[in-house]
């Protein structure tokens, strides 16, 4: 088997057939739904029912949902990266643990009510988020020799910890508390205006732009650290960035939509098996698939048992799974078991 | 001998009670190979990676070229300086050539792609190594030698004045061992190469080096230099650092045994 290196032409070609794949599906996702919608109707009359399906239901679930996939998948990548683990996901060192537990809590203490536009949730669950991310990082900090490994060790274990924790919350919990952070848990993407979207996109820019910045040192940080190191990479201050990177990513996305899983893992396996492993093109082409592959669950779970919606996350494992299985079984046999 | 390379001046190390090295004195030149000998756990390794900038809690002084190591950019280090471990383990699927091209990042500031120049010296260390046909294929899939080769040539694309090798061949079979040392002999008289190389295979290191440092419990116990082709190797001192009974034969051979 041989793989392409990276090179102007083959970046732009991937790139430009990602972004055409996932403009397509972008456009093609909000006319999808269990309303038939006239495209005519709702875009030359504004006040009509169909633009405001299209404007208030759709566009901007599907954006969401976008964003939201697109930052799993990267922060996925360069999680596993760091971690030099495939089966690294962006949950995997408890960023989404601490997310989740301040966001049971907020449940637990009332909190999910919003005044005047500005719900406590999403605030609660950043505000876990960010302990456990410090936390972590200033247990793996007190170590002789600060590393990826490290980090791990402690991500793990706090991931746990939280894991605990929101048992416990649950079990002080009367059975409506209990059943409303059981279905946040699950992740949802119901979003009603474009106001979460501008919420959440100066986080994903700002994440983004940190971590597409420095995907060249990525390529040599993936292969060792002191494979890094020896080629002139200061690895702790690489893999402090790429972590507070990716954990901005991950918690602000799980702030809003909950821990919706397998997209941050998937993703980035399936396109590694398709493009190889550099950074440079991994990193822009997970953001725009793993948007396209959310959007595409998304968009099946609300539908296929209309009024009724499925939780995504039910269907980005259900989907991805067996993509995943197949793709592995027919490309990268020798890559796994060979050499 | 050349102008000091490495000045190492009390320099030690430990690993938390475990001292690794104990104030370790030596100057090691320019344009020559420096073998690092002793037996497992006498700290060559801890030594090697100190030089190369991979360890920084060492204590004492340790300059590179005149200027202290405590000083020196990464980037500028790994621009003369390139670090060949034992074996290369990498997870993800890079290609040879993903690899060798990697070699390239110290002499790239900030560059997103790689320039004409990069992929010409890529190719030219896989040509020196002999992996040009490996190119394409998966790091990944490589045998142990393959790979260590084309490690050989990623360190090379560095395009470094100083090469450190631990252990380099511990893990391959005889042709790819000689094959290295082969590539070494050659780039260090065409490029006029520093190397140093830990090694614990006495024969490889009095035939390939020009100076053997004997390291024994973190501690330099012998500092040996190749007079008239060969070196002033006695039972005693094999016996003193490796822990084991030499006898010399007529022949100039040891033969070596454990205990008596």
């Amino acid at each position: 088997m041989t793989q392409a290196h990276l090179t102007r032409r083959r970046f732009a070609t991937i790139l430009g057939g990602a972004f055409l794949l996932s403009i397509s599906v972008l456009l093609l996702a909000p006319l999808v739904g269990p309303i038939e919608l006239s495209l005519p109707t709702a875009l030359s009359d504004g006040s009509s029912l169909d633009a405001e399906i299209l404007l208030r239901a759709r566009l901007p679930r599907v954006l969401f949902a976008a964003l939201v996939g697109g930052a799993l998948a990267v922060s996925g990548v360069v999680f596993q990266a760091i971690l030099r683990n495939p089966l690294a996901s962006p949950f995997t060192l408890g960023v989404s643990g601490g997310g989740s537990l301040g966001a049971v809590l907020a449940i637990l203490l009332g909190w999910e009510v919003s005044f005047h536009g500005i719900s406590f949730l999403p605030l609660a669950s950043l505000a876990g988020a960010t302990t456990v991310v410090l936390i972590v990082y200033s247990l793996s900090k007190t170590q002789r020799h600060f590393s990826p490994l490290t980090l791990l060790l402690s991500g793990v274990v706090l991931n746990y910890i939280c894991a605990a924790l929101i048992l416990l919350v649950h079990y002080f919990s009367n059975f409506t508390k209990s059943f409303m952070m059981m279905r946040w848990m699950m992740g949802a993407l119901d979003v009603y205006d474009f106001g979460v979207v501008m919420t959440l996109l100066p986080f994903i820019l700002i994440g983004l732009a940190l971590l597409l910045r420095y995907s060249r040192y990525l390529n040599v940080l993936s292969a060792g650290e002191d494979w890094a190191a020896s080629r002139g990479v200061q690895v702790e201050r690489l893999v402090t960035l790429q972590y507070f990177g990716a954990s901005l990513l991950t918690g602000s996305v799980v702030a809003y939509c909950g821990p919706i899983g397998f997209v941050g893992l998937i993703v980035p396996h399936i396109l590694r098996l398709l493009l190889g492993a550099d950074h440079r093109i991994l990193l822009p082409t997970a953001f725009l698939m793993g948007g396209t592959f959310l959007v595409i669950c998304d968009t099946i779970a609300r539908t296929v048992l209309a009024p009724t919606e499925i939780p995504v996350g039910i269907f980005t494992s259900i989907l991805g799974g067996p993509f995943f299985l197949w793709l592995l079984l027919h490309r990268r046999k020798e890559l796994f078991f060979g050499g | 001998m050349g102008s000091p390379l490495f000045t190492i001046n009390q320099v030690s190390c430990r690993f938390d009670d475990l001292r690794v090295l104990q104030n370790l004195d030596c100057v090691i030149s320019e344009g020559e190979v420096t073998g690092i000998v002793g037996p497992n756990g006498a700290g060559k390794t801890t030594l090697l990676r100190i030089l190369g900038g991979l360890l920084k809690s060492w204590e004492g002084e340790l300059s590179f070229r005149e200027n202290s190591m405590r000083v020196w950019d990464q980037r500028l280090f790994a621009q003369q300086v390139a670090y060949l471990p034992q074996r290369t383990q990498i997870t993800f699927p890079y290609s040879a050539r993903e690899i060798v091209l990697m070699g390239r990042l110290p002499h790239q500031s900030g560059a997103f792609f790689e320039r004409a120049e990069d992929h010409a010296i890529a190719e030219e260390s896989l040509e020196l190594t002999g992996c040009t046909h490996l190119a394409e294929r998966y790091f990944t899939e490589l045998s142990g030698g393959e790979q260590q080769l084309v490690g050989l040539a990623s360190a090379l694309a560095q395009l470094p004045q100083v090469l450190l090798l631990d252990e380099p061949t511990a893990f391959l079979d005889l042709r790819h061992q000689l094959q290295i040392y082969r590539i070494l002999r050659d780039l260090q008289k065409e490029r006029a190469l520093s190397l140093i190389l830990v090694t614990h295979d006495l024969n490889l290191a009095e035939n390939f080096c020009d100076r053997l440092l004997f390291l024994k419990d973190g501690k330099l116990v012998e500092d040996l230099r190749k007079e008239n082709n060969t070196f002033a190797l006695t039972g005693p001192l094999i016996e003193k650092v490796f822990g084991i009974t030499a006898q010399k034969e007529a022949s100039g051979r040891f033969i070596l045994s454990y205990g008596n």
